[in-house]
């Protein structure tokens, strides 16, 4: 995966163009397949490094959570906790932002050792191999400084809108 | 509808429970179904190494000193094991991510392996990535108690901006 601000940047990028709490949700479904997929075997690993007992948790397969139909799951959970009126909009929001997570991984380079997209209805991976998987980090300053730009110009525009009213 | 809720007026959120109960025993199936699942090998760089020697990402040099035979293929080169040049970028620490399974004799079988720089940058920049997010939803979204349970509610003064 490329690293999880160049997947926030990846959102909030065309979420310039949407409101606030819109693009937040953008943002969230943009992290939530390494939310869902890497995080709880990354903390599970760091506690047992910290010597506390984790049961053996971090050998389950969180990986699946990666995958568009567990990305897609956790996305119902994430809305099922929006008001009702903003949840079906909220939903394709953030399965958006997931769209836009695996469609980045997917560019990677793994020497063949892809994304199971169709799992579990199929076990075969694929990726397209464009770039190594830690090829984004040296941009990761460049792209936070056009993200960053792009809302600072968008809040400054805002602001100037309100005076004027 | 429930009949207190009935009574009160108060509409039961159809997502409460079918939605919500649904994802997560999907999430718990989907886990279920991949238990134990190996992962794919792949024809190009599969190659045996011993048991324990390479579960995870261990440093390339103690890899290639361990399974003679072996070949590694990274994203520059193939390594022919045992590694008998000298590589400075291998004594510099770099990582090999691994995959593969345990068979019945207790050899490890792996399938693919990944020599890559080791980049603390890449795991620190999830952690920034994940306080931005926290940050932005904190500020974008209040959780508020609701008759149907706790709700992540824009904030007003965001949510029209």
């Amino acid at each position: 995966m490329p690293d999880l601000v160049t997947h926030l940047a990846s959102a909030l990028l065309p979420g310039v163009a949407l409101r606030a709490d819109r693009a937040v949700l953008l943002a969230l479904g943009a992290c939530l397949p390494d939310l869902g997929g890497r995080l709880p075997g990354l903390s599970l690993a760091g506690l047992r490094w910290l010597g506390l007992p984790t049961f053996g948790l971090e050998k389950l397969p969180f990986g699946v959570l990666h995958q568009p139909v567990g990305s897609g799951l956790l996305a119902l959970l994430v809305a099922s906790m929006l008001p009702e009126r903003d949840r079906a909009l909220g939903l394709l929001l953030v399965l958006s932002g997931v769209m836009t997570h695996i469609g980045l991984d997917v560019l990677q380079d793994h020497r063949g050792h892809g994304h199971a997209l169709l799992f579990p209805f199929s076990n075969r991976r694929f990726e397209l191999g464009l770039f190594g998987p830690e090829a984004t980090v040296p941009w990761v300053p460049a792209i936070v400084l056009v993200t960053a730009g792009l809302w600072g110009v968008r809040w400054w525009r805002a602001r100037r809108r309100q005076r004027s009213r | 509808m429930t009949e207190p809720s009935r009574a009160r007026g108060v509409r039961t959120d159809p997502w409460r429970w079918p939605v919500r109960l649904g994802a997560s025993l999907g999430i718990l199936s989907l886990i279920a179904l991949a238990y134990g699942l190996p992962p794919a090998p792949t024809s190009t760089d599969r190659c045996w190494a011993r048991p324990g020697s390479c579960a995870g990402e261990v440093h390339a040099l103690s890899l290639v000193h361990a399974d003679p035979g072996a070949r590694i293929l990274t994203s520059q080169r193939f390594y022919q094991l045992p590694f008998s040049g000298h590589d400075p970028a291998l004594d510099r620490g770099v990582l090999v991510t691994v995959e593969g399974t345990f068979d019945e004799g207790g050899v490890f079988h792996l399938h693919w392996a990944r020599a890559h720089p080791y980049r603390p940058h890449k795991v620190a920049l999830g952690g920034v990535g994940l306080l931005i997010l926290l940050t932005l939803i904190a500020s974008t979204f209040s959780l508020q108690r609701t008759p149907s349970g706790l709700r992540f509610v824009p904030r007003p003064e965001v949510g029209r901006a």
